[in-house]
């Protein structure tokens, strides 16, 4: 019985100091995680509740909802669809564009190496106002193709839709896409190319076997923060859309500037959210697995 | 007929040449290593046979055919690279099967292949793991077998030993050497490593500099090192700088008198009095008498009197380093003998185990 008491207390005494060793860390959080709790997470959970909530009254409901179904679906649907056609054909360049620096070395490929991120330190209302000037009725471009005799200036092509909104959001965003890919391209050693080189296969063979599946985090991780960004740009939209359809982030502002509708804003934006969310789920869950198979194999 | 042959092979990286006129033909079905110290041009040699780099001046011939501008997925080459590159995306059986897919070959036939050249390498039932589900050793295997399984006619390997630890890397030596025989391919072996050039090549070329200083069988180029670079790098050797002052001509040596007056006796054609030239000496041909011993051969051919300045057990032997006038001399001994500092020993050269290297 006596040989008991001092092992059990040296227990508590262990657990004691364990849970305050456990204590400091979380407190040296608490800022940071306290600034989080009230500038994102309270503003982004009282959006989505005020979503369920109608002007005037107090009872949650779903009017919000089935009012921005019946106004916005087809935009709904529009912002989802230019999201998804930009994001692939941005994609598809970023990832061509990527594998010519990864592989070419001449004097073209350094010009090109240094050119490309321009885009990406221009901001989305100067690539609006740039892409006014160029896609506009009479703008650069027509003109340009007026010159190779491909259209007439006077039936010129109707940019300020769907198609100049996905060639903006390409221009923009395919730059940064080819930074992420490429820095993962530029990770393969460049022996696991020689070999597939070595046994027959040319350059295409070596993109799509090699460079792509072994870049896949990394395309992927661009994939999703380019659509993410996509699907919540305004400025671009709002200035190259000239009528409907339209974008839900055009739709959500033109709620609450002309109606001072927040309940349908609000649903607006929690609808965009859901569409986002598949993306940032695989991304969250592709990071936490990275982070976890770093820590086993480090 | 060589299976491959460099002519004047030069290549510039910038104001660097790497690769100095090289001209290199090796033979059918054998192994030729290219063996010197990093930076000397033999991995940029075997990108330039593999069509990775372009050579600046120069041809390579595959079977006589001129593959100099071909690239690299024209030539049918086989590579083996030393962190083993295997792709980890794909199973150990997509990796021995991309290569044929590439050829249009059967599914059939692919599976066969695979199969047979895994049961070569003693990895069959390994076909559907992942490379990081391997060791170090069995990676390299495969690495060997996709590199095998095309059937090229030339096999590179890049120091593909470089990535394994001691042990591994002695068993590895004898396995490529056996796969090579029992495939009869013609291959090229890079290394910096002299122990794995001696057990693994029918023949070695020594580069430095980017330029070849010796071709020979392993045999060759350590007995009869062609200069004093050789000597040195390919094993352990000690140098005795001297001049030619006369010759034994009943029994074939020339008498070699340093700087400091010791003479020395070794055997040696061509050579003209007055001729200056490198003694180099193995520490297995120099024998180590002690004190009392020694005495009694004083005044012989080739004996000296030396003073112990260093010693180092090495397991089987004892290494001795031994100052014998301005020279110092490294010998290896049997662990039965034991010589302490300072101690005074003889030292006796052979002559026929010397080899002149004429400046």
């Amino acid at each position: 019985m006596s040989s008991g008491s001092p092992v059990a207390k040296t227990t508590i005494e262990h657990r004691g100091r364990g849970s305050r060793e456990w204590l400091f860390p979380l407190l040296l959080l608490l800022p940071a995680v306290g600034l989080m709790l009230a500038l994102y997470a309270y503003p982004f959970v009282s959006s989505i509740y005020r979503s369920f909530l109608v002007k005037g009254e107090g009872a949650v409901t779903l009017a919000n909802y089935a009012k921005a179904r019946q106004l916005y679906l087809r935009d709904i649907l529009f912002s989802l669809e230019v999201s998804l056609l930009s994001t692939t054909i941005a994609a598809v360049l970023s990832i061509a564009l990527a594998a010519y620096l990864r592989m070419a070395t001449g004097r073209i490929a350094k010009m090109v190496g240094a050119v490309y991120r321009l885009p990406i330190f221009i901001p989305f209302v100067v690539v609006a106002q740039m892409m006014n000037t160029f896609l506009a009725p009479h703008g650069l471009l027509n003109v340009f193709l007026a010159q190779l005799h491909l259209i007439d200036l006077k039936a010129p092509l109707q940019l300020f839709n769907w198609k100049g909104l996905t060639f903006s959001f390409v221009w923009k965003q395919a730059a940064f896409m080819t930074l992420i890919v490429l820095s993962g391209f530029k990770m393969i050693d460049d022996s696991y190319i020689e070999a597939a080189r070595s046994l027959g296969a040319r350059l295409p063979r070596v993109i799509v076997s090699i460079l792509i599946p072994m870049s896949l985090a990394s395309i992927s991780v661009a994939v999703i923060l380019a659509f993410t960004s996509i699907m919540g740009t305004f400025t671009l939209p709002y200035m190259i859309i000239a009528g409907e359809p339209t974008t839900v982030t055009v739709d959500i502002a033109h709620r609450v500037t002309y109606f001072g509708d927040y309940g349908v804003a609000n649903a607006l934006g929690t609808i965009t959210y859901l569409m986002v969310s598949f993306a940032a789920i695989y991304y969250l869950r592709y990071t936490v697995r990275k982070s976890i198979y770093e820590v086993q194999e480090g | 007929m060589p299976a491959l042959r460099l002519v004047n092979l030069t290549k510039r990286f910038g104001k660097t040449v790497a690769v100095q006129d090289v001209s290199l033909e090796i033979r059918d079905g054998e192994i030729m290593t290219l063996l010197g110290p990093s930076g000397c041009g033999k991995t940029t040699t075997l990108r330039c046979i593999a069509g990775l780099l372009s050579p600046d001046e120069g041809d390579i011939y595959l079977d006589d055919r001129r593959v100099t501008d071909l690239p690299p997925e024209k030539r049918g080459i086989g590579l083996v690279f030393q962190n083993y590159a295997l792709w980890p995306h794909m199973t150990i059986y997509e990796n021995l099967a991309f290569g044929l897919r590439l050829r249009k070959i059967p599914k059939d036939e692919i599976q066969r292949k695979v199969s047979e050249v895994l049961a070569t390498v003693r990895l069959s039932g390994f076909e559907q793991r992942y490379p990081r589900q391997l060791s170090g050793g069995q990676q390299q295997r495969v690495a060997l077998a996709r590199a095998l399984v095309i059937e090229p006619s030339v096999l590179l390997l890049d120091e593909p030993l470089s990535n394994l630890d001691a042990q591994l890397r002695e068993e590895m030596r004898f396995e490529i050497r056996e796969l090579q025989r029992k495939f009869g391919i013609t291959t090229v072996y890079v290394t910096h490593d002299q122990a794995e050039a001696l057990v693994l090549s029918d023949r070695i070329t020594v580069l430095h500099g980017g330029k070849i200083t010796q071709v020979g069988t392993p045999k060759d180029i350590y007995n009869r090192p062609s200069n004093k670079f050789v000597a040195g790098f390919i094993g352990l050797t000690s140098f005795i700088e001297g001049t030619v002052v006369g010759f034994d001509e009943t029994r074939g040596y020339a008498i070699v008198k340093t700087s400091d007056g010791l003479e020395v006796q070794a055997r040696s054609t061509g050579l003209h009095s007055q001729q200056k030239v490198t003694l180099a000496v193995r520490p297995e041909h120099i024998e180590l008498l002690p004190g009392s011993q020694g005495l009694s051969r004083a005044g012989e051919v080739n004996v000296f009197e030396g003073v112990v300045l260093r010693m180092a057990y090495l397991g089987d032997t004892i290494d001795y380093r031994v100052r014998v006038g301005d020279w110092v001399l490294r010998a290896h001994t049997s662990t039965n003998m034991v010589l302490n500092h300072d101690e005074k020993v003889w030292v006796v050269l052979s002559p026929d185990q010397i080899t002149v290297i004429p400046e």
